[in-house]
């Protein structure tokens, strides 16, 4: 009898009931957000049914479902952007820090600056704690792709081992080389480059 | 005093030869975790913690009141919302042999999606599949709720 008593009233399941359609009855909807401030990028919204392009900040589709035609943009309201999307947008990590280390020619020796600039960064990567380290060396196109590639490795290799050295800790730390194959300032073949000599470091 | 340097630097080299050997590299590690929040792998759960390594064909989950935001090796970011499924399908980033894409598969939920290198080199080499559309990405910042 006591459990009878205990059920919860009539209108209450329908305010429930209605509750629950609601949340069915959301449909699936895609926003393009500015990236610091300036329009970033496209992306194109297709099903079986049609496409949106979707190119200025705030601009969104809504979606019902997979046999349903994305609608045409709309720009959407930042507060309502902010409401719906709230907890992905406090999920989001902070960006990943990059710093440039530039070397003497076909040495693996660090110039003055960027030696100066090592407990900077071992200070960023230990703030971060727990953080991953990549370390990328390159070279500028003067001699093969082999020898860049060892080359550019070697200067990788050197970083890394300044950061343990200087007591970085222990983390994922993945040291490699792109040789000359991905230059910062674009050359012709046995060009030097003081630019392109230089190893790029992430801390994620 | 030289025995104490000889054992210090033999485990210090073991610590990170350990890391070197891993045989399967990770695309990306976990930063943020909240509430349920974990990894699926060969029929394991795993709880996401930050720091945790992530490799292709992860199914990233969150229960009602998680939530998780990750860094991939291209430096694109992704978060979660509640109740949201995400499996890092494909990943290839090796520009020194032009090998660039990348599928992400959102069954459901709220996604945050900041673009990273792969995006920037191959424009249309990154795509977000989800059961109502297909996201074509070239560069960019997006929110999606997906309802399947």
């Amino acid at each position: 009898m006591n459990a009878r008593n205990q059920r919860p009233p009539l209108f209450i399941c329908l305010i429930i009931a209605l509750l629950l359609t609601g949340c069915a009855g959301q449909k699936s909807l895609v926003v393009l957000l500015p990236e610091n401030g300036k329009s970033s990028g496209e992306v194109t919204v297709v099903n079986s049914s049609g496409s949106q392009i979707l190119n200025q900040p705030w601009q969104a589709v809504e979606i019902s479902g997979g046999d349903a035609k994305p609608s045409a943009p709309v720009t959407m309201d930042e507060a309502a952007v902010q409401s719906v999307f709230a907890e992905v947008l406090t999920a989001m990590p902070a960006p990943p820090v990059h710093y440039t280390l530039y070397f003497k020619q076909n040495t693996v020796e660090l110039t003055p600056e960027s030696e100066h600039l090592l407990p900077e960064i071992l200070k960023a990567f230990n703030k971060r704690y727990p953080a991953q380290l990549s370390v990328i060396g390159h070279t500028d196109t003067m001699g093969t792709d082999g020898y860049n590639y060892r080359l550019g490795l070697q200067r990788a290799e050197t970083v890394t081992n300044m950061f343990r050295s200087l007591g970085a800790a222990p983390a994922t730390i993945e040291t490699s080389s792109h040789g000359k194959t991905d230059l910062l300032l674009q050359t012709g073949d046995q060009v030097p480059e003081q630019c392109n000599r230089r190893v790029e470091v992430t801390i994620r | 005093m030289r025995i104490l340097v000889l054992v210090l630097s033999t485990l210090l080299a073991t610590a990170f030869s350990v890391k070197a050997e891993d045989l399967i590299r990770p695309i990306g590690h976990v930063k943020i975790a909240t509430g349920d929040a974990s990894i699926q792998r060969d029929g394991r759960l795993i709880a996401a913690q930050p720091g945790y390594p992530l490799l292709q064909g992860d199914l990233l989950v969150t229960g009602a009141k998680g939530t998780m935001g990750v860094i991939l090796r291209d430096d694109t970011i992704l978060s979660m919302g509640s109740s949201t499924e995400t499996r890092l399908e494909k990943f290839s980033y090796e520009p020194a042999e032009h090998k660039l894409g990348m599928v992400v598969r959102v069954t459901k939920g709220i996604i945050g999606y900041l673009s990273g290198r792969i995006s920037k080199l191959a424009p249309g080499a990154v795509r977000l599949e989800t059961p109502v559309a297909t996201l074509g990405v070239r560069g960019t910042y997006l929110l999606a709720r997906i309802v399947p």
